[in-house]
């Protein structure tokens, strides 16, 4: 990146940032976090007071045991569900956005604007669900994955499309010319120079299935697979009044995403040679 | 040319893209757009009858619709201008390697994972106008205290920095990706060049940008138009119209039980963000510099 | 890059292996040995209801026990996304042995002829209160059993220490009310404190008015289905919004209640900043748990009109079971059905939820142990109540919600406020083929 001294006033405009941040971002989350120690009349009260009596490991541990441990089941499908989902459509869509930027033609013209049609509209839900139904996965995991694939598939695609569109043809030629196969140019040139890309979208759309509730609760069916979010959702339903409870869920729900976030960026921030490759 | 066009045209198999296009294809799109049929029935889920093009003209007869029309466009247009623009400017701030500023692109994309429920909640609680954090941090220091939600001047502005603060995250998130994807060989030709920071960023990473702004821009306003869970959460559409976009029309419809009219609505709402977003995503796509 | 890649190969080939042997259900325990009694199920989806679902559950708990039969439960949301969830299991099949919808409008709304089974002719029939197997049943056929006991009254809410303090008596004309609103206000209190923030708090002033729409003519809801008549045809329609609109109008109404909800509306109450709080039964749940020490203080009464002779509060029906016209195991459903809606099972409920109302199951009676306020809203109810009118009509627009919130916020007036219901409901009752 730009190689520059850090000048007195970068130094303020980040001290002003985090200060600013503090307010902005602090100011909530310990909302959210210090609610989530209370006793159910404390917490209904939603200050920002920090407890009178500490509650966090009851609350956390009622979490935890309720309904005979429906959250640890959770979170386990929620992870399988994201890690499926996430890794087979990164694979499909970066696939088909690099034909479909590269090569000219009616058909990509066409799924350009199929693309995007597809990011408008919401899930329909019984006419899909018939469609799971005649190839046999309505109500499991493979079939859910599947809508989640679907349902991603434009946002994926235009996302990586646009990012291709930035990778000279000149790369592609070389290799054609020293005999490389579509395959092998993709996957041995062109998709590691997507990384940063790749990443974003593995981070946004990850976020994304995790915090999906809908799809799973009409998808993948019974009293086993539940997801994360229908467990927040138990919590907060119609404004029941165990706040504490909420934020307690909700506290421990982001922990997985977040340290996958955090994991992800780095892996963007540290050790970005791409210059080095247009030599 | 010629020559080059088809040798492209064949080495670039579309069996590349078969998978994830028969995937898209038949589990989203077919069935989505076949549902749109719906729209010109009377459909109670379990059974439908055939009415031609009458729940449009029913859905434009409700009082609340031209409202949230004119309310649809507003949070639209607000929501994604405003990521648009300070998205750039945050990443561009944010983009270099160091501590401080990935636990400031952390910090900011944090709200995105929180989901819009706890965010409407909380937000909820926070604007209260009596009760809420912010009014009384706001009365302490001697400073007016606005009604926030309560106050149908005030609510939709509320709302849309709420879905400001959640979403700027996300935006940034692209834009820095591709910051990061402007090979340094540019930047360094233009130094060598003698040009300083403005010139650099007009010349180099602006223009190649406009991949991430195009993405960002057609991602946001869609879901400018479309989304209303959040303001759901926070004012049900209230005070009164003050709050009401398509979204929450439709939505009242569909839990009311009226499918074909909810659907009409969906058909509207699918015209006319189609309306606008294809010719804006089409203009700004033919400034994508070709390398 | 490499790494990725083999990481992708790899959990595509979990994948494929998973795909392999992916089940829907899981499978009921294989009868590996023949010795084993084979394993009785049910399967049951309930919504969460805020506060009803754990004694839901727990009355489920208490028939596994005691029958021995295994029961899946599968919880979906509740409220306007439930209806809309169930409506698609139904359609896409996969619904459970047994599933939760409300009587009234809503059952008649999932087609009971074609989507449930029929219990007219079952004993425990005779065990439920006449006014609920009334809301359940259509064509003359019984479809649903309450799944929760209580009932949910409608009327005011009122703290006894406010009224001990300035001397005040129960009202039994709205004039009385209203004067007794004028003393709260000049003593510095909030007369009413309504939760006005969501759909579930707008609109009950208005709802809990139509006693008086039943009181002088109980036949409305069958006339109005048919369009014989118009909401204009009844004056205590735009009564009941008139009141709402007074409550603002006069000065009585608690600013905070555009942003209140249910908590807040039960604190403002139980604190002794408000006088009054408009609401059903269902309260008493908030009450309980917001300032419990205070709930002794709280009281009842119906919403008065203008004869003191003529007073009586609405009641709502609680949600109900009903067997799924497909299901796999229909004499474990009857069994279960057949338990709760005996006392026993009520004393279940009880253990886990809060009673909220009146009960409605013959046999069982409420404990000593509630709340003062329930035992004067269960006098009234035995004494004067009429079931609401979603229960008997099933038309209801979508906007309601909003238009009552727009008239008790005073920003529209009574009169406007008919009218765009009128409007509203019409498009409801075409859509739903009821009006031409």
């Amino acid at each position: 990146m730009m190689v520059e001294k850090k000048s007195i006033g970068k130094r303020i405009g980040l001290v002003a940032a985090v200060v600013f941040t503090f307010f902005t971002h602090w100011v909530v989350f310990w909302f959210i976090w210090v609610n989530s120690g209370k006793t159910k009349s404390e917490a209904a009260q939603l200050s920002a007071r920090l407890p009178v009596t500490p509650h966090f490991l009851e609350n956390y541990k009622y979490i935890l045991d309720y309904r005979h441990n429906v959250f640890i089941r959770s979170l386990f499908n929620s992870l399988k569900l994201t890690i499926f989902s996430i890794s087979i459509l990164i694979l499909v869509s970066s696939m088909a956005a690099f034909v479909l930027q590269r090569r000219p033609g009616r058909i990509s013209k066409a799924s350009h604007k199929l693309i995007i049609a597809g990011l408008i509209v919401p899930l329909s839900v019984i006419p899909t669900f018939w469609v799971l139904h005649l190839i046999g996965v309505d109500g499991t995991l493979p079939g859910l994955v599947l809508v989640e694939i679907a349902t991603m598939f434009a946002f994926s695609t235009m996302v990586f499309k646009d990012f291709i569109a930035t990778i000279p043809p000149d790369i592609d030629n070389a290799a054609i010319i020293d005999g490389a196969s579509l395959p092998q140019l993709f996957f041995r040139i062109v998709f590691p120079l997507l990384k940063p890309v790749t990443t974003t979208i593995i981070i946004l759309k990850s976020v994304e299935v995790y915090n999906d509730f809908y799809n799973p609760l009409y998808f993948m069916s019974g009293a086993n697979n539940t997801t994360v979010q229908l467990c927040v959702y138990l919590f907060q339903s119609s404004f029941n009044s165990n706040y504490e409870h909420l934020f307690a869920v909700v506290c421990m729900t982001i922990v997985p995403p977040l340290v996958m976030f955090l994991f992800l960026n780095k892996q963007i921030i540290g050790g970005m040679t791409v210059g080095s490759v247009k030599g | 040319m010629k020559t080059r066009k088809t040798i492209l045209q064949s080495y670039y198999s579309y069996w590349f893209a078969v998978p994830g296009l028969v995937i898209y294809l038949l589990i989203f799109v077919l069935p989505t757009f076949s549902s749109f049929y719906f729209a010109l029935t009377r459909w109670d889920m379990l059974s439908s009858t055939f009415i031609g093009l009458q729940n449009f003209k029913t859905f434009f007869s409700q009082t609340n619709t031209k409202a949230s029309l004119a309310n649809t466009f507003i949070y639209a247009f607000s929501t994604s201008l405003s990521k648009v623009v300070f998205g750039m400017f945050i990443a561009l701030g944010l983009v270099k390697k160091s501590k401080s500023h990935s636990y400031l692109e952390s910090l900011i994309f944090f709200p995105t994972l929180l989901g819009y429920v706890v965010v409407g909640i909380t937000f909820s609680k926070l604007m209260h106008p009596s009760r809420g954090l912010i009014n009384m941090v706001l009365g302490s220091i001697g400073l007016p205290k606005p009604r926030w939600l309560a106050d149908p001047a005030i609510a939709m502005p509320a709302v849309i920095l709420v879905d400001f603060w959640q979403g700027i995250g996300i935006t940034t998130v692209i834009y820095i990706a591709g910051l990061n994807s402007i090979p340094q060989t540019y930047y360094e030709a233009a130094v060598i060049d003698g040009c300083n920071a403005v010139q650099r960023f007009r010349h180099v990473t602006l223009p190649l940008l406009v991949p991430a702004i195009n993405s960002v821009l057609t991602l946001s306003l869609i879901g400018g138009l479309k989304h209303y869970e959040l303001i759901w959460t926070m004012t049900e559409g209230g005070p009164g119209y003050a709050t009401e976009v398509l979204g929450t029309v439709i939505y009242k419809l569909f839990a009311a039980g009226n499918y074909g009219l909810s659907t009409a609505g969906y058909v509207l709402m699918f015209i006319l963000t189609a309306a606008l977003v294809f010719p804006l995503n089409t203009w700004v796509g033919k400034k994508e510099v070709g390398l | 890059m490499k790494k990725l890649l083999s990481v992708l190969a790899l959990l595509s080939v979990c994948m494929a292996s998973a795909l392999a042997q992916g089940s829907k259900e899981p499978a009921s325990p294989a009868t590996t040995s023949d010795a084993a009694k084979k394993e009785r199920r049910l399967t049951l989806m309930i919504n969460d209801g805020a506060g009803i679902m754990e004694g839901i559950q727990a009355e489920i708990d208490a028939f596994e026990r005691k029958s021995g039969i295994t029961c899946e439960v599968e919880v979906v949301p509740s409220g306007d996304s439930g209806d809309q969830f169930t409506k698609v299991r139904l359609a896409t099949g996969g619904m459970a042995d047994l599933f939760l919808v409300l009587p009234g409008s809503k059952m008649l709304e999932l087609n009971p002829s074609e989507n449930m089974m029929d219990l007219t002719s079952k004993p425990f029939i005779s065990n439920v209160n006449s006014a609920f197997v009334d809301a359940a049943t259509f064509d003359g056929k019984v479809y649903g059993v309450p799944a929760v006991p209580c009932s949910s009254a409608g009327g005011v809410f009122y703290n006894k220490k406010i009224y001990k303090q300035l001397g005040l008596e129960v009202p039994t004309t709205w004039d009385a009310f209203m004067a007794n609103c004028e003393k709260i206000k000049a003593a510095g209190l909030y007369p009413v404190s309504n939760p006005n923030a969501k759909t579930s708090g707008k609109q009950l002033t208005f709802l809990i008015n139509y006693f008086y729409v039943n009181a002088s003519d109980s036949g409305f809801p069958v006339k109005y289905a048919s369009h014989q008549v118009d909401l204009h045809d009844n004056q205590n329609f735009l009564k009941g919004l008139k009141k709402m609109y007074e409550f603002k109008a006069r000065g009585f109404l608690d600013p905070d209640s555009e942003v209140n909800v249910h908590d807040d509306a039960a604190r403002a109450l139980e604190e002794g900043r408000a006088a009054h709080t408009v609401h059903y039964t269902d309260f008493v749940k908030y009450l309980a748990n917001v300032v419990p020490e205070a709930i002794g203080d709280i009281g009842f009464f119906p919403l008065p009109d203008d004869n003191p002779d003529v007073r009586g509060v609405t009641m709502w029906l609680p949600i109900s079971f009903v067997v799924n016209k497909n299901a796999k195991n229909v004499t474990e459903a009857m069994e279960f059905l057949n338990f709760i809606t005996t006392p026993e099972a009520v004393e279940a409920y009880g253990s886990a939820s809060q009673f909220t109302g009146p009960l409605i199951i013959k046999g069982a009676s409420l404990p000593g142990t509630i709340p003062e306020v329930l035992k004067e809203a269960q006098e009234w109810t035995v004494k004067s109540s009429a079931p609401a009118m979603e229960f008997r009509c099933a038309i209801k627009g979508s906007n309601q919600a909003t238009i009552c919130g727009m008239v008790a916020a005073g920003t529209m007036t009574p009169e406007d406020g008919l009218a765009e219901i009128e409007k509203d409901n019409a498009i409801d009752a075409r859509d739903k083929g009821l009006w031409k």
